[in-house]
């Protein structure tokens, strides 16, 4: 009897253990979805012709890159499994101009393509690149530095503008604008003007009549926030005294070093983001501050939602024409980042200091251009593609430490 | 929370302590060695896998007895998993207390608290790394975690004729904390209930059958103080990887887990012949991250694990030998959620996908032979071999890792009354041998921070050694029944010629 159910309580079991136990999991899953990219020529080359391509995409859960470069018929095939992309573009398109056969180069942008299900088809609007050949954003330094108290120093930041030309320059009227919008905090803004200009909440401008500051070919100008040499407060950090200008708001608790010429307040006032939120550009106006200050208004709206209700607000900002705009640089960290806030025609990518909000690590670093090539009279070309992702040293070391 | 648990378990030890001074009539009958040595037998732990069914219980002894003991535990690694630190230290006490009414019914239960530190955690800040990995909170920067942890169980099992009924609740709450950058703090809470009923089959076998239910939750909170900011946070996803979306410093993040087991066995009443037990347990934990205004459900891990062994007995109340197989294969597999925050909406979940699988299979077979004598030496024999594999996939990106490992050990254990005193001491030995060691996590970049701590882990895992271990128990009887105690116990551990580790127990104790 006892055998009688010990056999017919253990055979069976026993063959479910051992079968589970061998099973292998094939379960294991990642969804594919087929996407459809349709790539659409920049609207003002006539007869264009994709060349060279190179589409990247990154899917922001687990960073990984794929990259494709099989265009056929303005069409791009690729299977990617499902998440949330930042597809970019470089390629190289073929256009005619007056019977003649050109090439340009071209970028795309498009940040958050959701790929759910099994299929997806997107078209990707392609601008054309015009790299920079005037003043360029060389540095910015806003991190600050850190005291051997282990407390944030502040006013030690700086811009740096160079001339990337083969000419002599002049900075004179030349424009520091700080974004309006933070590339951590995407909001539907309405209007919307990003595809025509820049909205911007701080603006500063080199004085001058024209041509009382000029800059020659492969040199640069520094615009400090505080003009004095920070190193007899924290020795860890940089002397300004022999910028070309600094940063000084009148009324306020600010160092005015008279040996550094003053930069005019356009708009309220320039305060560096020392955690890298906010994107910067460099503009000139055409026809003045005046006239930016009495056309370039831009009162926006927007819907602020909290704990689940919503409140309509209101602003009222300035904005500057992309027409106007030399150069943008936009920065972001990787653990908060949302979209660029230029344009991607002005800027398709974004540098930083520190990969987190408030990242400890960020301190006494800077973003720095890289150097494109030097010609054989030694001139330093910097790179200017437009993409600050890969036009600048992210995390550099501040070039006037 | 945890001064109303303090409350309670001083209450429970006084509560066991009153219940059996009551019951003096009936135990001292047994002389308090004896009782001891029943306990502490190897052939005891050698089949106490078969009884641990509440409606069992009443047959896992055959007689009464409380131990309250205090101690202090050490111990440091060469090689180390980093997630759990290479070592630690401990004091704490304990009190376990088991009442039998012979024919009748039997009542038992325990409560323990420890205080202490474990050493050098990387990668990894959360709790309870075998339950929740791979899916906890993480920084390179680490450090030692201290911690308090409190556990409580109790049951009743009672005999209506051929029928026992019983009940098991087991609780336990941990709470671990670190008082400089990164600053986790980690509350714990783990809720067991078990249920078992056991028919008799004849004059000398139980079956039985026990169903389990299981509450976990864990709170897994970190705050930095530093004026400067704060280093990276990673929330991690298995084989080094981590969402990027979600890392930085998103701090605050909630386990919820609950699952059910059921188990069926055959043993004897005593303690001779046929044993056998069958289980299935059945656990998943979901992870959360609180961020502003938003709960993110970052991940579900769920585990299935079947374990069966099967033993044999033969021989007397002098001497017993016999042999024991068990198998046991635990499947972990993790679902994964996809955001996307570049709408205007936060971060929104999109996709889930199920990446991560782990699978732990172990065989071994065991032997005894064990000698027991009323008053002159006793002596035990007990040898083992098995063989352990452990298979880990990571889908996207592709990593993987396997390793698998013989092992076998030999342990001599003598016991024998030297006046009044019982002296119990045992020596054994063991070795472990890697048969299988693959890896692959070849798109990581070899200088990366995450790829050491994954090449350190492996080598962990696929290393051989050989260890030594040495026990000793000393128990004396004092007046009324009760006895003093005390044990301590040495493991060195060989990994190769540059790790080794050392692990050191003293406790003392009373019992009666």
């Amino acid at each position: 009897m006892i055998k009688m159910t010990l056999r017919s309580l253990w055979i069976p079991l026993c063959a479910l253990l051992l079968l589970n136990a061998c099973k292998k999991d094939s379960t294991l899953q990642l969804n594919q979805v087929a996407l459809t990219l349709t790539l659409a020529n920049p609207p003002e080359l006539t007869d264009a012709k994709v060349s060279v391509l190179k589409v990247t995409f990154k899917e922001i859960n687990s960073g990984k890159e794929t990259v494709s470069t099989n265009v056929k018929d303005q069409k791009m095939n690729i299977s990617l499994s499902e998440g949330s992309y930042d597809v970019s573009l470089e390629g190289t398109v073929e256009y005619k101009l007056n019977g003649e056969t050109r090439s340009r180069k071209v970028g795309a942008l498009k940040q958050g393509l959701v790929l759910t299900g099994t299929q997806h088809e997107e078209n990707l609007a392609m601008f054309t690149v015009l790299e920079g050949k005037g003043f360029v954003i060389q540095e910015i330094f806003f991190t600050g530095t850190q005291t051997a108290q282990n407390k944030p120093y502040t006013g030690d930041k700086y811009f740096v503008i160079f001339n990337n030309s083969a000419e002599t320059l002049y900075a004179d009227g030349l424009v520091i604008a700080q974004s309006d919008f933070l590339t951590t905090q995407k909001r539907a803004y309405t209007p919307d003007v990003m595809s025509q200009a820049v909205a911007v909440g701080a603006v500063i401008r080199i004085p001058g009549s024209g041509k009382d500051h000029p800059v020659l070919p492969g040199k640069s100008i520094v615009i400090a926030d505080d003009g004095i040499n920070h190193k007899e407060f924290n020795p860890v950090s940089v002397d300004l005294t022999k910028a070309n200008f600094e940063i000084f708001t009148p009324n306020r608790e600010d160092i005015d070093n008279p040996q550094v010429q003053n930069m005019e307040n356009v708009y309220s006032r320039m305060v560096f983001h020392d955690r890298g939120f906010t994107s910067y550009v460099l503009a000139h106006f055409p026809d003045g501050t005046d006239d930016f200050l009495t056309n370039q208004k831009y009162d926006y709206s927007y819907s602020l939602l909290v704990n689940g209700v919503v409140y309509p607000m209101d602003q009222e900002e300035y904005k500057i024409p992309n027409s106007w705009i030399i150069d943008a640089v936009n920065l972001s960290v990787q653990s908060e980042f949302q979209w660029i806030v230029t344009d991607p025609s002005l800027d398709m990518g974004w540098t930083f200091c520190g990969k987190i909000a408030s990242d400890k690590t960020r301190y006494g670093k800077s973003v720095r251009r890289k150097i494109l090539s030097t010609t054989t009279e030694g001139r330093v070309i910097l790179k200017d593609t437009n993409n600050s992702s890969l036009d600048f040293d992210a995390e550099a070391i501040p070039s006037l430490k | 929370m945890l001064k109303q648990l303090k409350v309670f378990i001083v209450i429970m030890i006084a509560g066991i302590g009153f219940s059996h001074a009551s019951d003096t009539t009936m135990v001292d009958s047994l002389a308090l060695l004896k009782r001891v040595r029943e306990y502490h037998a190897p052939v005891t732990q050698f089949t106490d896998g078969f009884y641990s069914n509440p409606a069992l219980k009443y047959y896992a002894r055959n007689s009464s007895l409380t131990e309250l003991n205090a101690g202090y535990n050490a111990n440091k690694q060469g090689r180390y998993e980093l997630q759990q630190g290479n070592g630690g230290q401990r004091f704490g006490f304990n009190t376990e207390a088991f009442l039998k009414h012979k024919g009748k019914d039997a009542l038992w239960g325990s409560a323990a608290y420890s205080n202490g530190k474990r050493k050098n955690v990387r990668w990894n800040e959360s709790s309870d790394y075998a339950i929740v990995a791979p899916y906890v909170m993480a920084d390179t920067v680490g450090g030692d975690l201290a911690y308090e942890e409190y556990s409580f169980s109790g049951g009743y099992g009672i005999l209506f004729g051929k029928t026992t009924l019983g009940i098991t609740g087991k609780y336990r709450a941990l709470l671990e904390y670190r008082d400089i950058d990164p600053r986790p703090k980690n509350i714990v809470s783990d809720l067991e209930i078990e249920i078992g009923a056991s028919r008799a089959l004849n004059q000398k076998y139980q079956l039985a059958m026990g169903l389990s239910a299981r509450k976990y939750s864990q709170e897994n909170i970190m705050k930095f103080y530093s004026p400067l900011g704060t280093p990276m946070v990673y929330h991690m996803t298995g084989l080094g990887t981590d969402n990027k979306l979600i890392a930085g410093n998103k701090l605050e993040n909630y386990y919820t887990g609950s699952g059910y087991s059921f188990q069926l066995q055959l043993a004897p009443k005593d303690k001779i012949g046929l044993f056998s037990t069958l289980e299935y347990r059945d656990f998943s934990v979901e992870k959360t991250t609180q961020i502003v205004l938003q709960v993110l459900p970052m991940s579900e891990l769920k585990s299935k694990l079947w374990k069966g062994e099967l033993a044999y007995l033969l021989g007397d109340q002098e001497r017993q030998y016999g042999v024991k197989l068990a198998a046991g294969n635990e499947q972990r597999s993790g679902t994964e959620a996809k955001f996307d925050n570049r709408g205007q909406d936060n971060i929104v979940q999109i996709a889930s996908s199920k990446n991560y699988l782990n699978e732990q299979s172990e065989f071994r077979l065991t032997g005894i032979y064990n000698v027991q004598k009323e008053k002159a030496v006793s002596w035990q024999l007990l040898a083992d071999i098995g063989y352990t594999a452990d298979r880990t996939e990571y889908v996207d990106p592709a990593r993987s890792m396997d390793f698998a490992a013989i092992s076998g050990g030999l342990n001599v254990g003598l016991s024998s009354l030297m006046g009044k005193s019982l002296v119990q001491a045992s020596v054994g030995a063991m070795l472990s041998k890697n048969t299988n060691a693959t890896r692959s996590w070849s798109d990581l970049n070899t200088s990366s921070a995450v790829y050491r701590m994954l090449e350190n882990n492996y080598a962990y895992h696929i290393s051989d050694y050989q260890q030594l271990n040495l026990s000793a128990r000393w128990d004396y009887p004092l007046k009324n029944g009760m006895g003093i105690s005390l044990k301590s116990s040495y493991s060195y551990t060989s990994f190769d010629s540059k790790y080794t580790g050392n692990q050191f127990l003293l406790t003392g104790g009373i019992t009666f």
